[in-house]
């Protein structure tokens, strides 16, 4: 809760005192700093340095880590079979695995709570149950099952995987916003408004959707661990990104594929992936934190 | 409640309309159907998927329903052993983990939950192989019962009918091919369970009842057996779909890993042969049980929820 | 409070203590069974119905018989069920003895009245060519019948009398008898035949329930992952050792040598390149048995396209990476170069100028000792003229496109491998690198495919680092077939299964393989001139070799000089091969290999501890 006192010797903004809160968790912490690491490391960093994942050099094939005895700091992770670079594989290939996923989720995200929150405002039963059943089709498949489909009709590249993951990813934000947007609509506060007299676009936009964003923020990050994990998915089964094109997915099939030789190909993208998503997950449930501090949770 | 049903019916039977339109859609596109004779075509395929006449595959040519009744018992097996293993330890250590909060088993926990929903499935079940198969010779790697034992099917569950036999051999045979494939599925869905039991309880705990109870002197063990565990129930369920969901397309991961004998490699395969009615038949069994699952869990939450609103008004 | 928390957890490593305890490295060494693990799907269990694989001869000769067989030092075909009687008619008419006395098995649906007669093998044989067979079926659906010729040529097969079997030809060839020994023709049951007819079952299921008069008989199949066979008690040959035979595949080629460790196999095939090099490290635990064919990947190109169309052109573009890298890359150095197979230097084939003198000396001193050859040779091996001796089948479906253009070489000019010239070769590179070149590579059942598309790119990343523009396609089985019969494709990867002999031929020769298929046949292989290229002179060549024997002068000289018209022209440039084998256990022994890479168990046993050496 707010000290009135300190508000009269200094002002805090809103940000400072979300920055506050969240810093109280250390593990919080831990994942923001490894978030924003890997997030420099993956997006910003290729930009200065030539990151090659593409040019083979036979001569150079299958060099271990660099702290292993055969390793040379040149190749800071070792190389594949065919001699390329494996830093720069992981990093283009994580780039490639989270651009898709991000945007498969962002877009999900968007479009999943507007049904839900349609749904969930309008007045008439029937449009009620279209829109908050439409997609429930969706649901009923699994996800790996839809990818199939969508990768036999459109063809195998990441895009097409990244879509058919965003498809499969839709019932469930519109569940969840639904069920978000009923528990705020029952609430005294949004009764008032209502009675009131204020429109339901102007409810939506002013009242709810601010109160239900920790709930889309968890979702949104549990969303992106998911897409992040299904594209991969669909990767290691050969129907996501074509090699050459490295992408988290596909290195860890070839890992696996040359284990006998050279172990570390096929741990190290693992790791990374793990690394990935519990810096997200970290993040997501932070953020939630700070969003939910000071709200009652007992019904 | 009658009139919840008939809705529930209602929304059924809509989508399933939906589902059996997208599968004619598909048929057109993998076959050949005369385009006047569109309406006729579809009522005859429609009601040919609704009475399971499901007809044979384009591969072999023998009937599909065979295939299935062997292919989908031992998915069903594999789930609801991992779905109980993954519900009774996720509850668990949520429960232990809530009520022990800011201690050192609390973030145990925490630590597992994370790393738990962080790792993918075909990426640790291809390590566990590794350590318990070729380092640890433990386990073996492949299918649900060992080639040379011949089991004869009684139910077509392996568990069921191993123990229907009652060779002691076999029985442990069968418990070690079981135990990989059990644990890399369960994996995901028990640290699911736990954070959302975690979270739960944490709430809870902030009750005053429960605070009382303690006062009261009663040990944390009975505080979570008796009054967390049925708090937190409606949480649980109102997610047990989501889950249930995402168990299946793990589930798909672990067969093609582990060669289980289930519905996983029979559909990777034939989407391999692009045998088409098998997919369009499978899509459909699979999307007709998870819609029927689906409507009974939220039949399950809604009395669930009713329930606990009643009694604390 | 915190006993509740550990008790579980020592329950739960409770439960895999005794497990460990009662494990043993291997399954148990079981004497009675023997599990063989292939790579490829088992997807009937007629190998009729496959393509001509280790796993169809595997089935092949532990559950069939066949009329024929190859022995394996001379490779001619003798006799195994059947013999021949006479030919006659002027080679239009064979008649073979079958031999008496030889059971089938039961099955639940099914019990033999009578052993095998000459209906069974007419009937095994008039399915596949006599279109009024209630079990007939087209020909894609017999993959392993790789010319159209044969089932063309056939106009009867009839049983003459209760052990005589007829066939009749349209034209005389002399290659009815390897058909028949082909592991692939085994011999059906009629009886079986006319009992599905009758019970009204679904007609495969003389392909799924295979009822043979081979050693072992089938009980348990699960199609796509397993096949359980139990020895046969009537079998009319050698008794084998080994009671119960499990057939098994994996989905996942890496799988397979899992399960060697672990002791769910006891024999696996054609491991992949990467654990062909880490078996190499422990040898003594394992044996490798090699097979007798091997597996050549080539790259094809389209001479159709302007430009592909000169041989200078796909010589340049062959030149543009080196085989011993793609050797080390892809295939681990495991591989060997198939130009070897035909005495000709993998890192000097294609010749082409370099500016070092000494290499175009030894190419001029090797024109010399060919100019020496020819100088015997009969002057009228050097006019080849056009013949009909070789039946064209061009089908009216079949585009513009597929219809090979025939050259015909100067005589004696061309039988020399020109060597490449600088000028030439830097022209071919500036048109090459106009275009953006299409590298296409097709999925299909084999698992093995991961290593095309890792050539795939190989040869994309050495093409853009001498400045072409490369991109890779890949195409799932039927979609695959269509592209590259509608010549939609600049080069394509492709595999071949086959023994040494007819390697390379099948890749350029002028028959045609116009097989139409249905849009969703499974088994798709791709051998079979889509080149767009074939050559009456080469043609006539292996017409002349199939006749002489492999170490006469004269076929040394034959095979020479195709070898120089391949460089010449390069239709097909032929890459590595990898030699089929099996890894056994070191306890497993008496395995022996089929002569279309199967094994056969008939002589298996599994040694013991006590055992003398």
């Amino acid at each position: 809760m707010f000290d009135l006192n300190r508000e009269a010797r200094e002002i805090q903004s809103d940000k400072d005192i979300a920055w506050e809160i969240y810093k109280k968790s250390t593990t919080d912490m831990i994942g923001l700093y490894t978030l924003i690491l890997c997030i420099c490391v993956i997006f910003i960093l290729p930009i200065w340095v030539n990151f090659d994942p593409l040019t083979q050099n036979v001569a150079e094939r299958l060099l271990p880590p660099s702290w292993s005895d055969r390793g040379s700091l040149h190749h800071f992770l070792g190389t594949d079979e065919f001699g390329r670079d494996f830093l720069s594989r992981l990093l283009i290939g994580a780039q490639n695995t989270t651009k898709y996923a991000f945007l498969a989720c962002f877009a999900s995200l968007i479009i999943g709570t507007s049904f839900g929150l349609m749904s969930a405002m309008s007045r008439s039963r029937t449009r009620k149950g279209v829109l908050h059943h439409i997609f429930d089709i969706l649901f009923s498949i699994p996800s790996i099952l839809i990818a199939f489909i969508t990768i036999g009709i459109l063809g195998a590249s990441l895009p097409h995987a990244a879509l058919a993951i965003g498809i499969s990813l839709l019932p469930r934000f519109i569940h969840e916003s639904y069920g978000a947007a009923k528990k705020e609509l029952e609430k005294e506060y949004v009764r008032a408004e209502i009675s009131d007299g204020s429109s339901r676009l102007h409810l939506t936009f002013t009242t709810i959707l601010p109160n239900i964003l920790s709930t889309i923020i968890s979702n949104m990050s549990q969303g992106i661990s998911i897409a992040i994990i299904d594209i991969a998915a669909v990767g290691y089964l050969g129907f996501g990104a074509q090699p050459p094109t490295p992408e988290l997915g596909n290195m860890l099939a070839s890992g696996i594929d040359i284990i006998y030789v050279s172990t570390s190909k096929a741990i190290i993208p693992g790791v990374a992936m793990i690394v990935l998503i519990a810096s997200i997950q970290l993040v997501g449930h932070g953020i939630c934190r700070v969003l939910n501090t000071g709200v009652a949770d007992a019904a | 409640m009658i009139e919840f049903l008939v809705k529930k019916l209602e929304l059924f039977f809509i989508t399933l309309f939906i589902l059996t339109l997208i599968l004619f859609w598909a048929h057109i596109r993998l076959g050949d159907v005369e385009i006047n004779k569109i309406i006729p075509e579809y009522i005859h395929y429609a009601g040919n998927l609704v009475t399971f006449n499901f007809g044979n595959s384009t591969e072999s040519g023998m009937p599909i329903i065979e295939e299935m009744k062997l292919f989908f018992p031992p998915t069903i097996e594999l789930l609801l052993l991992s779905l109980a293993v993954s519900f009774c330890f996720g509850i668990f250590l949520g429960i232990v983990g809530g009520l022990n909060h800011h201690s050192v088993l609390d973030k145990c926990v925490y630590g597992f939950c994370l790393l738990g929903s962080s790792v993918p499935v075909y990426w640790s079940a291809q390590i566990f192989i590794l350590l318990f198969c070729i380092y640890i010779k433990i386990f073996p790697t492949t299918g649900n019962i060992s080639m040379l034992y011949d089991v004869p099917r009684y139910s077509g569950f392996m568990v069921i009918d191993v123990f229907i036999q009652g060779n002691n051999e076999i029985i442990i045979d069968m418990l070690k091919h079981l135990t990989l494939p059990l644990i890399s599925l369960s994996l995901v869905p028990c640290a699911t369970f736990a954070r959302i039991t975690r979270r739960a309880t944490i709430n809870l705990t902030q009750n005053y009842f429960i605070k009382a109870a303690y006062c009261r002197g009663e040990s944390r063990f009975d505080i979570g057996i008796h009054h967390v565990l049925r708090n937190i129930l409606p949480d649980i369920v109102q997610k047990l779909n989501i889950i249930i969901c995402n168990l299946y397309s793990s589930c798909i991961l672990v067969e093609v890993i582990f060669d289980w004998p289930g519905t996983g490699l029979w559909i990777t395969q034939s989407i391999n042969n692009s045998d088409g009615r098998i997919i369009e038949t499978t899509t459909f069994v699979l999307g007709t049980s998870f819609l029927l699952l689906n409507i009974t869990l939220d039949i399950l939450s809604t009395l669930v929820i009713n329930r606990t609103r009643l009694t604390h008004g | 409070m915190k006993i509740f928390v550990f008790l579980p957890l020592l329950v739960l490593l409770g439960m895999f203590l005794p497990a460990g305890a009662l494990a043993s490295v291997s399954e148990g060494i079981n004497r009675d069974s023997l599990i063989y693990c292939s790579e490829r799907n088992i997807s009937h269990m007629n190998p009729q119905r496959h393509p001509i694989s280790s796993m169809a001869s595997s089935i092949s000769f532990a559950v069939y018989d066949r009329l024929l067989s190859i022995d394996p030092q001379t490779k001619a075909t003798r006799s195994a069920v059947g013999t021949l009687e006479r030919i006659y008619h002027n080679d239009t008419i064979y008649v073979f003895d079958i031999a008496k006395n030889i059971s089938f098995h039961s099955n639940e649906f099914f019990t033999p009245s009578r052993k095998l007669n000459a209906e069974d093998v007419a009937f095994s044989f008039d399915r596949i060519i006599n279109k009024d067979n209630p079990f007939y079926r087209p020909l894609e659906d017999f993959p392993y019948i790789s010319h159209m010729d044969i089932v063309n040529n056939l106009i009867s097969v009839k049983a003459v009398g209760p052990y005589k079997v007829e066939f009749k030809l349209k034209q005389p060839t002399n290659l009815l008898q390897s058909f028949l020994a082909t592991d692939n023709s085994v011999i059906l049951s009629k009886e079986y035949a006319d009992t599905i007819i009758q019970k009204n079952l679904p007609k495969e299921t003389i392909d799924h329930y295979a009822i043979g008069s081979g050693p072992y008989t089938q009980y348990n199949f699960l199609r796509g992952r397993y096949v359980k066979l139990k020895r046969f008690s009537d079998y009319h040959g050698h008794r084998p050792e080994i009671k119960n035979l499990i057939l098994t595949n994996s989905y996942r080629a890496n799988k397979l040598l899992y399960k060697m460790f672990t002791g769910e196999c006891h024999i696996i095939s054609n491991p992949t390149a990467s654990q062909m090099s880490f078996l190499q490290k422990v040898p003594k635990d394992f044996n490798l048995i090699r097979k007798n064919t091997l597996n050549g990947t080539f790259i094809i190109y389209n001479t159709k396209k302007p430009y592909l169309s000169t041989g200078a052109l796909r010589r340049t573009l062959s030149s543009m990476f080196s085989l011993e890298e793609l050797n080390r890359s892809v295939f681990f150095d495991q591989g060997h170069y198939i130009v070897e197979l035909f005495d000709e230097d993998p890192s000097s084939f294609l010749k082409i100028q370099n500016d070092s003198a000494s290499a175009s000396s030894d190419l001029a001193l090797e024109k010399d000792v060919e100019r020496e050859l020819l100088k015997d040779a009969d002057s009228r091996r050097l006019t080849y003229e056009k013949s009909d001796k070789f039946v064209n089948m061009f089908n009216e479906d079949i585009p513009d496109y597929a219809i090979p253009k025939k050259d015909l070489p100067e005589p004696g000019h061309d039988l020399f491998a020109h060597e490449l010239s600088r000028q030439e070769y830097l022209e071919a590179y500036e048109k090459l690198k106009q275009q953006e070149l299409e590298i296409t590579i097709f999925q299909s059942n084999v698992i093995s495919n991961t290593a095309h598309s890792k050539i795939a790119q190989f040869l994309k990343s050495n093409f853009e680092k001498k400045g072409l523009r490369a991109r890779i396609k890949t195409y799932r089985t039927n979609q695959g077939q269509n592209r590259i019969k509608k010549g939609l494709f600049d080069l394509a990867i492709v595999n071949v299964y086959s023994d040494t002999e007819s390697l390379i031929y099948q890749m350029i020769s002028c028959k045609q393989n116009n097989r139409r298929r249905s849009s969703l046949s499974p088994n798709i292989s791709y051998t079979g001139n889509y080149t767009g290229w074939c050559n009456d002179t080469v043609e006539n060549m292996y017409e002349d070799l199939s006749y002489l024997d492999k170490n006469d002068p004269d076929a040394i000289r034959l095979q020479k000089y195709i070898m120089n018209i391949l460089v010449n022209e390069m239709p097909v440039y032929p890459l590595i091969y990898n030699l089929n084998l099996f890894v056994a256990m070191e306890y497993v022994e008496g395995v022996e290999p089929t002569p279309y890479g199967g094994v056969s168990f008939i002589n298996a046993r599994i040694k013991h501890e006590g055992d003398k050496k």
